[in-house]
């Protein structure tokens, strides 16, 4: 059995609640050495405490009210009255969350809903506040704006203390930051730790390239601005690209048109140089993992998701997902990360030409991180072409991605 | 146009009033009328569509359920267990389809227009307490989270290369995956909002939002619509003694 270090088995939370007012503490570790656990108690005692204990998680939709219709109304129940002088609407303004009035909370991109939510918390001025993975899914522009805003008295002020899990050396490069290792303060779990992925079990098929051209092509919401105009793109199989562009600007829309979930409102796709239209096949010619495990498992068991799989890859498929002890138990029963990690394997195991992960490497530690790289190498090399949408500067280290950066201006 | 919207206490007490009629009236042009009279008011506030979506979707195969059973199957009526005879039974339907129309527009007319802080301000107005007004809210926001919930199962089912048409067969293969995944996720984000909501104290802050807009309507306008709503009762039930002496 899987479980994660409880209350008895941690120490120390006292010095951390008590110790570091108005400074940002990242607690650093692998998956399962309890950071999360650890943000979730800070914020408990700051209840206990009679104060505001807030953790935002990477599951974003829990973090919003769900009583308001708009952006607008999501910022006026948690700012107060809109006031050009207040400082929360300052910032929600250079955050670009003004602009975006009129859309429904959960219509908008992960990085925006994240930006959204970071702000109202805020405005709440919580004693604890915690971050669990909410901020890998931030462009470069707007993990500066938040830790910025979380490193400001102004914003946060004494004796509040914000705490961050998150999965990448870069955040330390942009901040001085109290890194404490989240060894430090549980100790270890008795249970043993799940195995982690392993990449001697990945056997991925055979993909029939598949290069692709995009002549023309533009799409537009209903009722809304273009997302892209007259778009002209050469993909090429057997090679990883990386869309990039800020959050908002359309990236996982183009995913979705690729897989058949949307449909180009002008121009024309051809796969192989012959005219070819996604939409009513979805899923033939690419498959998309989604950012947020959560919205993409249906089974009722791990066997169950595997089992959606071609017969003859269902074996290595769970044992390179390290899940083989937990097959026979509920997805939405496994901690995040092994969500992910199944989410993940699904698609690894695919078939379709052309594979799309969309910030494959949210919750993941260093070592997941590498597991995956190195999966969709392979794939790489057995003819499948690979779209990765990802802020994650580890993945261009890794995987020396070609960046397309054709969608620059955000979504309006 | 301001001055003919009611404020909050006139628009549910004309409501009551409307919809306390319906029930009791059994007379056609009465509650066709008053289904006139509400589309009309819908229009005038800029929601004819959620109007006529109900009647396409809901409204005109329920009616079409109704003529079918009582005019077709059982040719008659529970109010005159002697009587038998497809009209009698069509007169039944259609009186019952005519009052589930009505009622519904009376509904629709009074809850509808209201927008974001505006159906919060209506509900604080009414005496509930903080925590009643964001319960009703919620539930209100239920249904279109449901559709982008459902939207999103199929998004993702097509990502995987689970739903590889968009035949209607295909696509009605996916119900019970929507429906589990509504099921497990709304439970989830409800708990998870509960305690969110009182650590946040988050009715409090809701009620206090929506006082700081204040209110949409005017005394001038719930006087119009209680004159209105009672002028409609005493006519229904005045041409129902002049038809039935």
């Amino acid at each position: 059995m899987i479980s994660m270090p409880t209350e008895s088995r941690i120490s120390s939370l006292d010095n951390l609640y008590e110790g570091r007012g108005g400074t940002l503490v990242l607690l650093q570790g692998d998956n399962f050495s309890g950071r999360s656990t650890i943000i979730y108690l800070l914020a408990q005692m700051a209840v206990d405490h009679g104060e505001l204990g807030i953790v935002i998680p990477t599951e974003l939709h829990p973090a919003f009210s769900g009583v308001t219709a708009s952006v607008a109304d999501e910022l006026e129940l948690h700012l107060g009255p809109r006031n050009s002088q207040s400082l929360f609407w300052t910032l929600a303004e250079e955050w670009g969350l003004l602009a975006l009035g009129n859309r429904q909370p959960l219509t908008l991109s992960g990085g925006q809903q994240a930006m959204l939510s970071i702000l109202c918390k805020l405005a709440l001025r919580p004693r604890v506040f915690g971050l669990d993975g909410a901020l890998e899914q931030l462009d470069p522009r707007n993990l500066s704006r938040v830790l910025e805003a979380l490193s400001s008295r102004d914003v946060f002020s004494d004796p509040s203390v914000s705490f961050i899990s998150h999965n990448g050396p870069w955040l330390e490069e942009r901040m001085p930051l109290h890194t404490i290792p989240a060894e430090n303060c549980a100790t270890p779990c008795e249970d043993p730790k799940p195995p982690g992925m392993d990449l001697a079990e990945f056997a991925p098929g055979t993909a029939v390239s598949s290069a692709l051209e995009f002549k023309n092509a533009s799409f537009r919401y209903p009722g809304g601005a273009p997302v892209f105009s007259n778009l002209n793109l050469h993909l090429h199989p057997d090679r990883i690209y990386r869309l990039a562009g800020p959050n908002g600007a359309g990236k996982s829309t183009f995913a979705k048109l690729l897989c058949g979930i949307l449909r180009l409102t002008s121009g024309s796709l051809s796969v192989n140089g012959k005219p070819f239209d996604p939409y009513p096949q979805p899923g033939t010619l690419a498959q998309l993992h989604f950012q947020n495990p959560d919205t993409q498992l249906f089974g009722t068991s791990v066997t169950g998701e595997i089992e959606t799989l071609p017969r003859e890859r269902r074996a290595s498929a769970l044992s390179f997902a390290g899940l083989n002890a937990v097959q026979r138990r509920h997805p939405f029963d496994l901690p995040f990360v092994l969500r992910k990690r199944l989410a993940l394997t699904l698609t690894l195991h695919a078939n379709a030409p052309w594979l799309i992960f969309d910030e494959p490497t949210v919750g993941l530690d260093q070592a997941g991180q590498r597991a995956v790289c190195a999966a969709l190498i392979k794939l790489k090399q057995s003819g499948y072409g690979i779209l990765l949408i990802s802020h994650n500067p580890s993945l261009d280290d890794l995987l020396a991605p070609e960046i397309l950066e054709f969608l620059t201006s955000a979504q309006p | 146009m301001r001055n003919w919207i009611p404020e909050e206490r006139g628009r549910i007490l004309a409501a009551i009033v409307a919809a306390a009629g319906t029930v009791f009236v059994r007379d056609h042009l009465a509650l066709a009328l008053l289904w006139l009279a509400s589309i009309l008011i819908l229009w005038c506030q800029g929601e004819l569509r959620s109007a006529i979506h109900f009647l396409w979707r809901i409204w005109l195969p329920l009616a079409s359920g109704l003529a079918i059973v009582w005019g077709l199957i059982v040719r008659g009526s529970p109010e005159y267990p002697d009587a038998r005879g497809i009209p009698i039974g069509l007169d039944y339907a259609a009186i019952t389809s005519l009052r589930i129309a009505a009622l519904a527009s009376v509904f629709q007319a009074t809850l509808l227009p209201l927008r974001g802080f505006q159906r919060v301000h209506f509900w604080s107005r009414l005496g509930l307490p903080p925590s009643a007004v964001a319960g009703i809210i919620s539930i209100f926001d239920l249904w279109p989270e449901f559709v982008r919930r459902v939207d999103q199962v199929v998004a993702a089912r097509c990502a995987r290369g689970l739903m590889t048409d968009r035949r209607l067969i295909t696509r009605v293969r996916q119900i019970p995956f929507a429906f589990r995944t509504l099921f497990l996720s709304s439970l989830d984000s409800s708990m998870d909002r509960a305690v969110r909501w009182q650590s946040e104290r988050l009715p409090e802050r809701l009620v206090k939002a929506a006082a700081s807009r204040g209110g949409s309507g005017s005394i001038s306008g719930s006087f119009a619509w209680i004159t209105l709503a009672i002028c409609w009762v005493a006519f229904a039930f005045r041409h129902h003694l002049i038809l039935n002496p």
